[in-house]
């Protein structure tokens, strides 16, 4: 029993994104504000062309202890939106859930785990102060879009 | 004669010792499996169809990508190793030569790359316990990272995919599939 109680394990890093919340968002009207209300501080705000560093998400597991960001180009996120001009930002929010859970074989015993990530992605343009388009993306589960590109 | 008397007694004491030592030995055999990060699987790469698939789709199933190669350019490209995640820069032509021979169908070609990572680990714990105490034999660990890469080349003209090469990797060895053949009603050409 203790074996068992100590082989599961959670951890989460970022703050949960509702899907309602993410319905709450309408391109073209909902603020910059708004979307900070809703979703709190971003992991990231990106202009075009910046390298922006991000934390990894998969925290679970020794292996990675030393380790917790990386570094990305910001034209990866805006590769999900319309050609945007100098003034529009990315905004990254993600929850990550890492959990690991015990295996029982026959001679031995193993622990398997997974991290999923939910991913949203709001394209803001800093000039008005507006949200013009979102991209969420729920763990296995397709992307959806704010507005039909 | 006196001395063969003691000895079943001897010989009794020192196999129950030996028993009692050898219930006390023992080893835990424990496999770790973590899948890192997924954003893609090998069921949605099969959906890949040339010339048919849009840029939309794949941005649809596989959401943003880990790096965008435009010719000329250099990339920041993110990966996994056995104890970290890490990026290294690339230049975008390394990824065009992928597609030595597709790249030309592409008026402005374009490669999106994702990648996604499981770790798995065995360790071996042994451990005595005898008179003394129990103490314990430090694990031994074997850890394998398996990746999967994928290169989509697109055509940004018409936002369609011309091609594609799904790789898996397992650190320190060769790769086992460097190319995913395109389906059998995919109306692209064959990959190099």
């Amino acid at each position: 029993m203790l074996l068992t109680a100590s082989l599961l394990g959670c951890v989460t890093t970022g703050t949960a994104i509702r899907t309602e919340r993410v319905k709450a968002i309408i391109p073209g009207e909902t603020t910059k504000s708004n979307l900070l209300d809703m979703f709190g501080a971003p992991a990231s705000v990106s202009a075009r062309d910046e390298t922006i560093t991000l934390p990894s998400a998969a925290i679970m597991g020794k292996a990675f202890s030393n380790r917790f960001s990386y570094k990305l180009r910001a034209d990866t996120f805006f590769a999900l939106f319309a050609p945007a001009d100098e003034y529009h930002r990315v905004y990254y929010f993600f929850h990550a859930v890492s959990y690991t859970y015990p295996v029982w074989y026959v001679v031995y015993f193993g622990e398997n785990g997974k991290t999923k990530i939910d991913r949203l992605w709001v394209l803001v343009d800093e000039h008005t102060g507006i949200v013009e388009d979102y991209a969420f993306k729920r763990y296995g589960e397709d992307t959806v879009f704010g507005r039909a590109p | 004669m006196q001395s063969r008397r003691k000895n079943p007694i001897v010989l009794i004491a020192a196999l129950w010792a030996l028993t009692v030592w050898l219930d006390g030995c023992g080893c835990v055999i424990m496999g770790r499996g973590l899948v890192i990060d997924e954003p893609f699987t090998e069921k949605k790469v099969q959906m890949i169809r040339h010339n048919e698939t849009s840029k939309k789709d794949i941005l649809d199933w596989l959401g943003p990508p880990a790096a965008v190669a435009r010719a000329g350019t250099v990339m920041k490209v993110p990966h996994w190793s056995k104890v970290e995640s890490a990026s290294t820069e690339v230049q975008a032509d390394d990824f065009f030569k992928r597609f030595s021979t597709t790249r030309e169908q592409a008026q402005k070609p374009l490669v999106y790359y994702y990648e996604t990572a499981q770790l798995n680990w065995t360790e071996y714990y042994g451990y005595v316990y005898n008179a003394a105490g129990p103490f314990y034999i430090p694990p031994l660990a074997d850890r394998t990272l398996t990746v999967m890469k994928l290169w989509i080349l697109l055509d940004e003209t018409s936002g369609k995919v011309i091609d594609h090469q799904l790789e898996k990797t397992k650190e320190g060895k060769q790769p086992r599939q460097t190319a995913k053949k395109p389906p059998a009603n995919a109306a692209g050409g064959e990959l190099p």
